[in-house]
């Protein structure tokens, strides 16, 4: 593999010489400009959320304990909010609720734009700027309280908060063991997802406790189905308290006959 | 074996319409790939846009465990033309669109013998060679069905070319270096199993480089060519992955598995698990790499598998020992020594990154890219064996193991030609995505009650097609995801 370096030819052939070089020279310089720009660039976008969500972080009372949600476009954000210890919440500006971020453990909202205010309404308790941004303060208890309008929604897990990293694992329903969500519902029309996969094969069955519901079976078939629709309607009057259970019944067999919830979710139709 | 120039070029056309007969010959036989669906879904996007596909066709269903999306539409570009053509016909089970695997059967034919020529020289031995490598990724079906492996094997096969084209003490010409610029933005354009490869070519660039006396501006010409090409033509495209994932990370290599093991499985926990029980366990279940990488034959579930375990445990060691003292394999040297000492250095150094990357989850089938110059490899040390052994001449102890190898092969994969019950496994899909979860969890004592893997590529379901439809269809809802 060492071969000794052979001396420099003093005067190479002409079919060695490049008489193309200048421009070889220039087109090289001028690649690694533009990849330079590049690079510099797409790092820069990666990390453009960075300082507001640090201040964001740094402004809440007790950051470890905080959970701070942020509108989607802000995802970016997420690898250096979890790099502090703080496991982010994601939402659409269009569909979000207060009860909904409530649900999922907020505490803190960032708000990019006013109608994020207006929609949470009466479940803000302070507020302050961070940046261009306005760091709002949940009011958890007054939020768990404020029915779902139509076309929003809540969500109770999702293990993809982000697109590929996960922040949450999925969570686990132990077999023949009810998983319960609850929420306030005025009279409307509903739909509850949610996202299952279990290796041993079964059902998982989901029931509302509203009169005239009847209980759906969902198959489990070791492929991820995807999602799993449970709709329903409250036709009676004034908000209510509803409890959505899931309950997995599984064959026994080589694994451990769990199922596991990546998401769940429950939206009002418009 | 010395043939005429003539005898070989018809040598040459002959191999070739045996690795192309069998490449249409599993076209029509194979059912349903495990993963085929998925790679049909890149083409169908890709027939109709050339930009990269999008997280939203993968957000839903089964699809989601194969991150495809996040790969390069490069792989899938041969196949599009032939896909236009499927669509405007009758012909069911996308049997035209794999017509496009032909492409890829003559091109990996051609790099091979470009690899086995460059070291034995344009002979009949460097053809029977050729052939028996060549014979491995064709009755893999390889080309038989849609998929991105076969770009990353080409890849992987023609960067080992130039490896060994590239001479110590030569004034390297520019079209050489655009070559090997070409060959890294192939290779950064082809799976993640390939970056390694990439990194030992630009390494054995580097050294040829070192083994003459350019001047200054002559050397830095070079390398800027070969780094140049591939920045301009690949970098794009990890730009986008870097964009795309929003996570920090530039590459999708490790995202691939997490998406296999998270979505479907649930698995998102990576907590880290004590390094000397994770080797305890591997070293365990060591015939799982036989099984997985090209050593694997259909009948060696013949074979008891303490015999393979043994086996592939001597082979890691051998390979651990070619690249501790490469010098000790130096009588088995056919032309020069760097021969034997780089393939297998390539093997572990793939080996080392892709176990790091992928969360020490041990897969023989990453190895994927180095393949077949591997196996080029491995007839050429073995007829160096055979030689030291009987004292035969090199040619004919290539040729007796190039014979030997292409006869073994035949009689254990040949019969997969032919439609067989016992190759249309059923729910396949399923065991084969659950195979990722088996390694993840059971990552604890009792050993002896881990399942092996089960392999893909044998793994056809007449009915994966319809339910990873069935799936996507039935997940109506824009989920652009993740949100509240």
């Amino acid at each position: 593999m060492n071969s000794p370096a052979v001396a420099a030819d003093p005067d190479p052939p002409s079919s060695f010489r490049d008489p193309a070089g200048p421009w070889i020279d220039a087109a090289i310089v001028l690649t690694l400009l533009i990849a330079a720009v590049g690079v510099a660039r797409a790092y820069l976008e990666q990390h453009a959320f960075d300082s507001v969500v640090e201040a964001a972080y740094r402004a809440v009372s007790d950051p470890r304990e905080a959970r701070i949600a942020m509108p989607e476009s802000m995802r970016r954000a997420v690898p250096h909010l979890l790099a502090l210890d703080s496991r982010p919440i994601l939402f659409d500006p269009t569909k979000f609720s207060a009860q909904g971020l409530a649900r999922r453990g907020a505490t803190h909202v960032l708000a990019a734009d006013p109608s994020i205010r207006e929609t949470l309404g009466t479940a803000v308790s302070s507020s302050r700027p961070i940046g261009d941004l306005e760091l709002l303060t949940l009011d958890r208890v007054a939020a768990l309280q404020e029915s779902l309008p139509p076309g929003r929604r809540i969500i109770w897990l999702d293990s993809r908060p982000y697109r590929y990293r996960p922040v949450s694992d999925s969570t686990v329903l132990e077999n023949e063991t009810p998983m319960v969500f609850e929420a306030v519902l005025d009279p409307g029309r509903y739909e509850f997802r949610f996202d299952a996969f279990a290796r041993n094969p079964g059902i998982v069955e989901s029931r509302v406790d509203l009169p005239g519901t009847e209980p759906r079976r969902h198959v489990l078939a070791q492929l991820a189905f995807h999602p799993f629709v449970h709709s329903f309607e409250w036709a009676g009057s004034g908000p209510r308290r509803v409890e959505i259970s899931l309950r997995a019944s599984l064959e026994e067999g080589p694994s451990r006959p769990i199922a596991f919830i990546h998401r769940a979710e429950l939206s009002r139709r418009p | 074996m010395t043939l005429s120039r003539s005898a070989v070029r018809i040598g040459l056309g002959l191999a070739l319409l045996v690795c192309l007969g069998i490449t249409l010959a599993f076209d029509f036989t194979v059912g349903y790939a495990a993963d085929e669906s998925s790679h049909l879904h890149m083409v169908e996007h890709h027939s109709k846009s050339l930009d990269y596909a999008s997280w939203e066709d993968w957000t839903e269903g089964s699809y989601r465990a194969h991150a495809y999306h996040l790969f390069s539409p490069l792989p899938y570009l041969v196949y599009v033309p032939f896909h236009w053509i499927q669509q405007r016909t009758d012909v069911p089970r996308n049997r035209i669109t794999r017509l496009g695997g032909c492409v890829y059967a003559v091109a990996q034919f051609w790099v091979t013998w470009l690899l086995v020529s460059q070291l034995l020289g344009r002979t009949g031995t460097a053809l029977l060679a050729t052939l028996a490598a060549n014979l491995i990724p064709e009755l893999r079906h390889l080309h038989g069905y849609v998929n991105a492996d076969s770009f990353a094997i080409l890849t992987g096969t023609f960067a080992f070319y130039l490896i060994f084209r590239m001479r110590d003490g030569e004034r390297m010409r520019l079209s050489l270096t655009a070559w090997v610029g070409l060959s890294l933005a192939g290779l950064a354009h082809a799976k993640p199993t390939a970056y390694p490869i990439a990194g030992v070519l630009l390494a054995v660039f580097a050294w040829r480089l070192r083994s003459y006396d350019y001047s200054r501006r002559e050397l830095l010409r070079r390398i800027g060519i070969a780094v140049c090409i591939p920045i301009a033509l690949a970098l794009p495209f990890h730009l986008h992955v870097y964009r795309e994932l929003g996570t920090g990370e530039w590459m999708a290599a490790a995202t691939h598995l997490d998406l296999s093991t998270t979505t479907n499985h649930g698995l998102i926990d990576r907590r880290p698990l004590d390094l000397g029980k994770q080797l305890q366990f591997h070293w365990s279940r060591a015939y799982t790499i036989w099984m997985t990488t090209w050593g694997w034959v259909p009948w060696h579930a013949e074979i008891p598998s303490w015999i393979l375990t043994q086996v592939s445990r001597l082979g890691i060691l051998g390979v651990l020992g070619a690249v501790v003292a490469p010098r000790a394999l130096a009588p088995l040297v056919v032309r020069r020594s760097l021969l034997l000492a780089l393939p297998p250095l390539t093997l572990v150094f793939t080996l080392v990154v892709l176990i790091f990357q992928s969360g020490l989850q041990i897969q023989g089938r990453l190895l994927l890219p180095a393949g077949v110059a591997a196996l080029v490899f491995l007839i050429l040390g073995g007829a160096a064996l055979l030689r030291r052994l009987s004292g035969i001449s090199p040619e004919h102890s290539i040729a007796a193991v190039s014979i030997l190898w292409i006869a073994l092969l035949a009689w254990g994969n040949l019969r997969l030609l032919v439609p067989d019950e016992r190759f249309q496994e059923t729910g396949s899909a399923s065991r084969a995505l659950e195979s990722h979860a088996v390694v993840r969890e059971d990552l604890s004592p009792p050993l002896d009650a881990v399942r092996p893997l089960e392999h893909e590529a044998f793994a056809f379901e007449e009915g994966t097609r319809d339910v990873a439809r069935l799936d996507v269809e039935g997940a109506n809802a824009p989920n652009v995801g993740l949100l509240q």
